[in-house]
């Protein structure tokens, strides 16, 4: 730091040069001396990183790029041991916002005009948007990528490594749009199976017959047509996991066929005279409450409790609004990367709106709403006019109407006040629930002087 | 009580998700009982957080840290004390005399109130519990 301070001082005209060149580049660019102290940054390198120039001048690099190889595979140390330049090395860091990002890496030594080395340079490019096109097209979805502060969804986080690793059958209930087969991903790249498939049906897209071969396959000549061998989605998920979405809407046939599957682990390819072994780890999930459906008879009492092993129940998007501002955002990041725009926030009002509305689709139709926005938003800020007209009336509609606040105190108060409606009056869940401490929670009513029962 | 830190060449890691090893320290009244290493292989998230509670451990004094595993271990009642950087040895201390929230020791580039368990262990002398 000091000896990069000493040359600004002697020849600040050439740092001046290189900084406006090296600003001019977008991938990100730092240099280092021989004691892997950061001596220039550029502005690529403070945007991706999150971490301002001043800052990382004078860092141990490790310290500032915070990848996943610093400490155990530095491809600048091997630059520097071998000569050898590293190109588009692959790897994932942590951004000063806490949000991991994919990143490739190139390394060269630095050289003086005598030629001896006086460091090396390593220059990164953000691959965020690759990485979110790969996860879409590949459907690779980890817990990572399920965004939440919410109590409920942290309390299943913590249950999530064992659920995963016990091959039990898993239950997952929610409303639609709630993050179901985010859920059944996220456990399956958990489990010991993750090297293998995991496949995803939804039992409700397919009817009767359809589904029942679809699941279990069929043999040549078991239909008109059935010209060879088909094998099924039990059969693709060997070894792995099969999440058979909406279970709820499975007619009485199949859901016989798979309680035989569930209790025997054998199943029989229609047209076929011997079973088959099914080595599957199955993750079923329901948008309807399979207890009622079960009152109702519409849905096997024996099937219910083989595979209501483990339940994870999924609350709807209404009931962790503390998560909205944080999904927002992260929807914002990702179209501005899909859409090439450079938006950066909503407005007071609109957020008021988002935060207002009910969202009877869920996480779904927040992401849905947000490219609404991205589609009709030609500036840098998300306006109430670019929100979907069921958001709008939820300006106008709504009780304690949050956008006609202006105050930090008045806006603070109603949170709290629907946080401790929402939990009963209990404070210490209110607390979680807001993210702050239960003392913080007790001096805040206190000030505000919101009553509590 | 069990305090953790992730370590590397006798300095904590930079960052928790991708550390190797991690230094689980046992005080007792105060004074250190018992130190043991672990070494953490490939471990996604939630699989680290786990691991944590089983060991018993009370507080992490990490480095950098993802925002969604900082979130799952303060949820499993695990205090963080995030983006702390310097020697193994003199962190120890500092947390040991309640000095780990000055400045020498802190790591840049932090997202807003990822430091506010700092203000819960300020003044704190070591040992209890």
């Amino acid at each position: 730091m000091l000896q990069y301070g000493i040359m600004m001082y002697m020849n600040p005209e050439a740092y001046k040069k290189r900084d406006i060149i090296l600003d001019s580049i977008a991938d990100g660019v730092f240099t280092i001396d021989k004691n892997w102290h950061i001596t220039t940054y550029n502005r690529a390198a403070e945007e991706i990183t999150g971490i301002p120039r001043e800052k990382a001048i004078g860092q141990i690099c490790k310290d500032v790029l915070r990848a996943s190889v610093c400490e155990t595979d530095c491809a600048l140390r091997y630059t520097m041991d071998t000569g050898s330049p590293v190109i588009n090395k692959p790897v994932h860091i942590i951004d000063a916002e806490g949000g991991r990002k994919a990143i490739t890496i190139s390394t060269a030594l630095l050289k003086d005009d005598k030629g001896r080395v006086i460091g090396g340079v390593e220059t990164f490019r953000d691959m965020t948007v690759v990485e979110e096109l790969r996860k879409q097209v590949q459907d690779k979805y980890t817990y990572e990528d399920i965004i939440s502060r919410n109590h409920i969804i942290q309390g299943l986080f913590n249950i999530l490594p064992q659920v995963a690793e016990s091959d039990c059958t898993v239950l997952i209930e929610g409303q639609t749009g709630t993050g179901k087969e985010l859920f059944a991903r996220a456990i399956h790249n958990l489990s010991p199976r993750r090297e293998k498939s995991f496949v995803a049906v939804n039992c409700s897209a397919l009817p009767d017959t359809l589904l029942e071969s679809e699941l279990f396959g069929y043999k040549a000549g078991a239909f008109t047509d059935a010209k060879k061998d088909k094998p099924g989605r039990f059969a693709l998920a060997q070894g792995g996991s099969l999440f058979l979405d909406e279970i709820g809407d499975v007619s009485a046939a199949i859901q016989v066929k798979l309680l035989r599957v569930l209790q025997e682990k054998t199943y029989e390819p229609v047209g076929a005279v011997s079973s088959e072994k099914a080595n599957v780890r199955i993750i079923v999930a329901s948008n309807k409450g399979l207890v009622e459906l079960v009152e109702q008879g519409k849905f096997r009492n024996d099937l219910y409790y083989r595979i209501n092993v483990v339940k994870l129940p999924l609350p709807p998007l209404k009931d962790r609004s503390e998560d909205i501002p944080l999904l927002i955002e992260h929807f914002i990041h990702r179209f501005n990367g899909i859409y090439n725009k450079n938006i950066c926030c909503l407005s007071d009002d609109a957020m008021a709106a988002m935060l207002n509305y009910d969202y009877p689709g869920n996480i779904r139709e927040l992401e849905n709403s947000i490219e609404h926005c991205f589609v009709l938003c030609q500036g840098d800020v998300i306006e109430t006019r670019h929100l979907p007209p069921s958001m709008k009336k939820s300006i106008t509609f709504k009780d304690s109407d949050i956008s006609t606040f202006r105050t930090l105190r008045q806006t603070e108060a109603l949170m709290i006040e629907r946080a401790l409606r929402r939990n009963k009056g209990n404070r210490t869940a209110a607390a979680k629930e807001l993210g702050i401490n239960a003392s913080t929670l007790f001096r805040k009513l206190k000030g505000l002087n919101i009553r509590t029962e | 009580m069990k305090v953790a830190l992730p370590v590397w060449q006798g300095r904590v890691s930079s960052v928790f998700d991708f550390a190797h090893k991690l230094l689980v320290i046992e005080f007792e009244e105060g004074r250190e009982k018992d130190r043991q290493e672990i070494v953490l292989v490939e471990q996604s998230g939630p699989n680290r957080a786990a691991m944590l509670k089983q060991l018993g451990v009370r507080v992490l004094i990490c480095g950098a840290i993802s925002r969604p595993l900082a979130e799952m271990i303060n949820g499993s009642g695990i205090q963080v004390l995030p983006f702390v950087s310097g020697p193994t040895e003199q962190i120890i201390n500092a947390y040991e005399t309640g000095r780990l929230s000055k400045p020498q020791y802190i790591l840049p580039g932090f997202w807003p109130g990822a430091r506010r368990g700092f203000r819960r262990c300020r003044g704190w002398k070591g040992g209890r519990g």
